[in-house]
C-alpha cells in the first residue's frame, strides 16, 4: 500500500506533550504524572490508559454554574500515549510560570494535575454580558494546551504599549497583566443614530506580559462531551456531539 | 517564556497592510491614513485607535448596500497596529497601483480610506445568487484586503480566448474591465429530478483577473452576527 497518508506517522519523541501536527497533540503517559484532559477531547491512545471523570468540588460546581466557567475535565492515567483534539483546533502547549496565566476556559484542552484553576472576575466598571466577564486563572507549575480558532496572534504587552483585544477573539494573557473591559463610544452615536460599529467590549492590557488572540470571534465549541442516554453515548440524535455544538463555527 | 507562541508574534512592519498566518490582517495605522474596515472584524490592536462606525461619506456613497441598516463599514483612524479578522476566513492583501477592483461585498475586509470607491449592483445572473448582490468596485492606488473562504485561486483570463465561468456563489473579486456575462445552463432533465446543481454561472471574458474561493459558502458572517 503506498499513499501520501504514510508521511504522517506518529511523531517520536520522549517529551510529555508533543505537537504530533498543528491541531492534534500526543501526550505521553509512560513515566509521567496523569493528565487533565476537557472531557471527549480523546481520539487516539496506545497502551493501558484509563479515562475516570475528574471530581468537582461543590464551589467548583457552584462557580460553574454561577459563571459559566470552569473546565469539564477527565483525568487520564495509565502507561501509553493519548491523542488529543478538538474539531480541527490549533494546539499550543503553554508552560505556565511563576506569573499565572488567565484563560477563557472553553479553550483548555489538557493540562497538568499540578496546576490550580480558579474562576475570577475581570473588573469593570459596569456589569458586562457576554464573554470575558469571567474567566479561570491557571496558577502553578506545569504545562497547559490551549486551542484556538486559526493561527492566533500573540502580543507582547509591555509597559509601554497599548494593547486592546476584542473580548470575543481573546484567548489567554499572563495573569500579571492589568486588565481593564472598555468599549469605544462616540459623541455621534448620541445625537444620531448611525448604527454601531459592531464593536463591543474590548480587553485592554497594561503591564508586562503577552495576549494571545485568535482569528475569530466565535467561540470554539462549547461542551463538545457526549449528552446522556444511549443514542448520545453513540454520538447521534440531539445528545450527539452534533446536537451539543449548535451556535458554533462547525455548523 | 513559551517557545511555542513566540512564533505567532508579530513580524516587523513592512507595509500598510500584511498578513498575520493565513487568516489575520496587520495594517500599520498612521495619523492621516484612514481605513475603512467591516464592522465588527477588529481583533486586537495596539496604539490608539478608533472607529467611527458609519461615517457621512460612507453613507452617501453605500446608501444602496444593505439598504435601511447603512453600510456594514467602519472607519478606523488612529496611530498604531490594527489587527482584523473574518472568523477566520483566508486573508488576501492586494496592493492596488492606480488600478481597480470589483470585490464582493461580503469578501470586503477593509481598504484604504483615500481610494475611490462605489457600491454596484451586480447586474445579470449573479443576483440571484444567495447573497452576492452587492459589489464594491474599488480604483486608486493603495491597499485592499479580501477574506476568502480557503485558499483562493486567481483565474487569468487573458490567456485564452475561451470565456471563464465562475459559480457566483464561489466568485470573490474580478478585475472591472472584464466583461460579464451571466450563463444558465438549466436544461429540461433538472425538471425531472437529474439537475447538476449549477443552474446559472458568470462568464468573463477580455483582460484580467478573477478571485475564486474554494467554498461556496458566500454568507457574511460578520452581517450574521448581528
Amino acid at each position: 500500500m503506498q499513499s501520501p497518508l504514510f508521511n504522517h506517522a506518529e511523531q517520536q519523541s520522549q517529551e510529555r506533550y508533543v505537537i504530533q501536527n498543528p491541531q492534534l497533540l500526543r501526550v505521553s503517559l509512560t513515566g509521567h504524572d496523569d493528565v487533565l484532559a476537557r472531557k471527549g477531547a480523546m481520539v487516539a491512545y496506545q497502551g493501558l490508559v484509563d479515562f475516570d471523570g475528574e471530581y468537582q468540588s461543590s464551589s467548583q460546581r457552584q462557580a460553574r454554574a454561577r459563571t459559566g466557567e470552569g473546565l469539564d475535565l477527565m483525568r487520564c492515567s495509565g502507561q501509553g500515549t493519548v491523542y488529543f483534539a478538538n474539531l480541527a483546533q490549533y494546539i499550543h502547549v503553554i508552560e505556565v510560570e511563576q506569573e499565572g496565566l488567565t484563560v477563557d476556559s472553553s479553550y483548555v484542552l489538557a493540562l497538568d494535575t499540578s496546576l490550580h484553576t480558579e474562576v475570577i472576575a475581570v473588573d469593570s466598571q459596569y456589569g458586562v454580558s457576554g464573554t470575558g466577564k469571567y474567566q479561570l486563572n491557571i496558577t502553578g507549575r506545569g504545562k497547559v494546551a490551549l486551542m484556538t480558532s486559526g493561527q492566533p496572534l500573540m502580543l507582547q504587552v509591555t509597559p509601554d504599549k497599548y494593547v486592546s483585544a476584542d473580548a470575543d477573539a481573546i484567548v489567554a494573557w499572563s495573569t500579571s497583566l492589568r486588565v481593564q473591559m472598555q468599549a469605544q463610544t462616540h459623541n455621534s452615536s448620541v445625537r444620531s443614530r448611525r448604527g454601531n460599529t459592531g464593536e463591543g467590549w474590548e480587553l485592554s492590557f497594561l503591564g508586562q506580559g503577552f495576549a494571545l488572540v485568535q482569528p475569530s470571534e466565535i467561540m470554539p465549541p462549547q461542551n463538545a462531551v457526549i449528552g446522556q442516554g444511549a443514542a448520545a453515548q453513540f454520538g447521534v440524535g440531539q445528545h450527539g456531539a452534533h446536537g451539543q455544538n449548535q451556535n458554533n463555527a462547525w455548523n | 517564556m513559551n517557545q511555542q507562541l513566540a512564533g505567532y508574534a508579530p513580524t516587523p512592519i513592512a507595509a500598510r497592510m500584511e498578513n498575520h498566518g493565513r487568516t489575520m490582517l496587520k495594517v500599520a495605522m498612521a495619523t492621516g491614513q484612514d481605513l475603512y474596515a467591516r464592522s465588527g472584524s477588529m481583533v486586537a490592536y495596539e496604539g490608539f485607535i478608533s472607529y467611527e462606525p458609519n461615517p457621512p461619506a460612507v453613507r452617501q456613497v453605500a446608501k444602496e448596500w444593505a439598504t435601511g441598516e447603512g453600510a456594514p463599514i467602519m472607519k478606523c483612524a488612529g496611530d498604531g497596529l490594527l489587527y482584523l479578522a473574518d472568523y477566520g476566513a483566508d486573508v488576501v492583501v492586494i496592493n492596488l497601483q492606480n488600478d481597480a477592483i470589483s470585490v464582493n461585498g461580503s469578501n470586503l475586509l477593509a481598504f484604504d480610506a483615500h481610494l475611490q470607491w462605489g457600491v454596484e449592483r451586480v447586474k445579470g445572473l449573479a443576483k440571484f445568487a444567495g447573497q452576492g448582490l452587492f459589489n464594491v468596485g474599488i480604483a486608486g492606488t493603495g491597499w485592499v484586503a479580501l477574506t476568502s473562504r480557503g485558499t483562493p485561486i486567481v483565474v487569468d483570463c487573458g490567456r485564452g480566448e475561451d470565456e471563464t465561468y465562475v459559480d457566483p456563489d464561489a466568485l470573490v473579486a474580478w478585475s472591472p474591465a472584464l466583461k460579464v456575462k451571466g450563463k444558465r445552463s438549466f436544461k429540461a432533465s433538472s425538471l425531472i429530478g437529474r439537475g447538476s446543481g449549477e443552474a446559472y454561472q458568470m462568464a468573463f471574458s477580455g483582460q484580467g483577473i478573477v478571485v475564486v474561493q474554494p467554498s461556496e459558502d458566500s454568507s457574511d458572517r460578520l452581517r450574521v452576527r448581528g
